[in-house]
């Protein structure tokens, strides 16, 4: 049973990525909320409290995501952050449909969001750089490889679902993921691919 | 044109403002405001019209925005189209930079590109559709310069339509990510070293001594 | 709510570089320099006694060692020494008391078992 502030933050965020933080009226959160606009202005004194809360809740999730940094000492630790990170952007859509409608009306919030996701791109470069000293990783061969490895990993993780539902294509963790190790593979080492076939693929394939 | 009768009673033709007109006055306010915020009401203050005037043109803002994606893709695909032909790596730079400056000129599209396709799934198909397009001269032109032996093949061979998807989302979304990173989103240069920088690791000896080329004559 | 706590990006990265080393660097560790803890490890079960002794110029503390159940098992280790008797009483009393494994002194070792025969 959840309590009215929960279920209205719920109702919210369907309504977001339904319609667009722009669109959606406090009238309608109210409707699909099945409670009455007073019983929602005594909650949430306005829209702007109501988005605030809705992302905050949306950012510790996200920030949640970098707790399991290095959990397991092998490559498993990537394969679980790309389900983490998968699930995240599958359940919460709406995140980077609006992402320019906060950029422009809460800049607080996407400074926010801002900060973790850097911390998650640096997350990935010291990943690679762990396993790199670790030999599983080829060295760089030409200066910046490595960061660029991690930017276009960054790149695949947050637009991959929206692409592929644009393209109409089918929306699952297997190929999420396979769709990232495949930017892994053309620098693993031996021992590296060694590594992954005994541990990752059975996993995902 | 409309024709109005003035103070004598005499019908002049009074020179008023064409759709063409009206069209590039709605994407300059498109690009100032973001799509969601503009009303036809401020479109029509800016072409100096009144708003029965654009009704008459455009039934609504549905219309307009579909008007400009129509320009904007026909823009696109008359540029694509080139890649056809021989694409060395001067001809993918100069592709590059037109794509871009056409970004640049749509890019309130480019910015909101997930909320526009959302409101309205028209667009969103004629998007899909021509995003599969893209794609397929993006693998054509990994081909040719792989046979031409500026590109390292990638292994598998899946790899290369993942670089593909790779390389044509990168450009895509490279605005999109830098304004909402709150990096400059205009800079030409900037986009053409990360668009470039996806395509090095695959460059084989002779493709990086043409890009060094490329770079001492782009200055 | 709790108070959000800040990092910026360079401290970030540094901090996954601690745990990074200790992934990384998480190797057993060689025989000679863990062997101490083999050998020293009876040292547990003595009874200690200070012993104050002067050597050049100094006054060196002494630790002796003996294991309470077969005392003829004892060593004596020198520890540090100081240039003030005083100094040296002091801190060889609170040695003592640390070393040894009752802290009140009531762990005697039998005199009897000291059992060495002159021939």
């Amino acid at each position: 049973m959840l309590d009215t502030k929960q279920k209205i933050v719920a109702t919210t965020e369907k309504l977001f990525y339904q319609y667009g933080i722009a669109n959606v009226r406090l009238q309608q959160i109210a409707d699909d909320a099945g409670i009455s606009v007073g019983n929602l202005a005594y909650h949430f004194k306005n829209k702007e409290a109501i988005v605030n809360a809705v992302y905050d809740g949306l950012l510790e999730k996200f920030s949640g995501i970098l707790n399991t940094y290095m959990q397991q000492n092998n490559l498993l630790d990537f394969d679980t952050q790309f389900s983490n990170l998968f699930l995240f952007f599958k359940t919460n859509n709406y995140f980077l449909n609006n992402l320019w409608e906060i950029e422009r009306t809460y800049p607080a919030i996407k400074a926010e969001w801002e900060a973790i996701n850097n911390k998650i791109l640096i997350q990935l470069k010291k990943r690679i750089e762990l396993n790199t000293t670790k030999g599983l990783i080829h060295p760089e061969e030409q200066k910046g490889a490595h960061e660029l490895l991690a930017q276009s990993m960054l790149l695949t993780i947050t637009y991959w679902i929206p692409q592929q539902l644009l393209r109409g294509k089918l929306v699952t963790e297997a190929y999420f993921k396979k769709a990232l190790w495949n930017l892994l593979m053309p620098y693993f080492t031996n021992k590296g691919r060694r590594e992954f076939n005994e541990i990752i693929a059975p996993v995902i394939f | 044109m409309l024709k109005i009768k003035d103070a004598n009673g005499t019908r002049a033709p009074v020179m008023k403002p064409t759709k063409q007109y009206i069209l590039e006055h709605a994407l300059k306010q498109f690009n100032k405001n973001g799509f969601v915020n503009v009303r036809l009401q401020h479109i029509a203050d800016a072409a100096f019209v009144s708003v029965g005037h654009l009704a008459y043109h455009f039934k609504n803002k549905d219309t307009i925005v579909d008007t400009l994606y129509e320009e904007l893709k026909q823009q696109q695909e008359s540029l694509l189209a080139e890649f056809r032909v021989v694409p060395l790596f001067e001809d993918i730079q100069q592709q590059l930079i037109r794509l871009f400056l056409l970004q640049k000129k749509y890019r309130f599209f480019y910015l909101d590109t997930l909320e526009i396709t959302r409101a309205y799934p028209a667009i969103k198909q004629k998007h899909a559709q021509h995003t599969k397009w893209k794609l397929q001269q993006i693998e054509f032109m990994l081909q040719f310069n792989i046979s031409r032996g500026s590109f390292i093949s990638p292994s598998p061979a899946q790899h290369l339509k993942e670089t593909a998807w790779l390389f044509q989302t990168a450009i895509d979304t490279w605005m999109y990510s830098r304004n909402v990173l709150g990096s400059d989103y205009l800079n030409q240069h900037d986009f053409l070293t990360a668009i470039w920088s996806l395509l090095l690791p695959w460059c084989s000896d002779m493709g990086l001594r043409e890009y060094a080329q490329l770079r001492i004559s782009a200055g | 709510m709790p108070a959000k706590i800040q990092l910026d990006d360079n401290a970030y990265a540094a901090m996954l570089d601690c745990i990074n080393t200790f992934y990384s660097t998480n190797a057993p560790a060689i025989n000679l320099d863990t062997d101490f803890i083999k050998d020293d490890y009876w040292l547990q079960n003595t009874a200690v006694i200070e012993n104050i002794e002067r050597r050049k110029g100094c006054w060196q503390i002494f630790l002796v060692f003996a294991h309470h159940l077969q005392p003829l098992k004892f060593i004596k280790r020198g520890i540090t020494n100081f240039s003030c008797l005083k100094k040296a009483t002091l801190t060889a009393h609170y040695m003592r008391r640390l070393a040894a494994k009752d802290q009140r002194g009531t762990l005697s070792v039998n005199a009897a078992g000291i059992n060495i025969i002159f021939n």
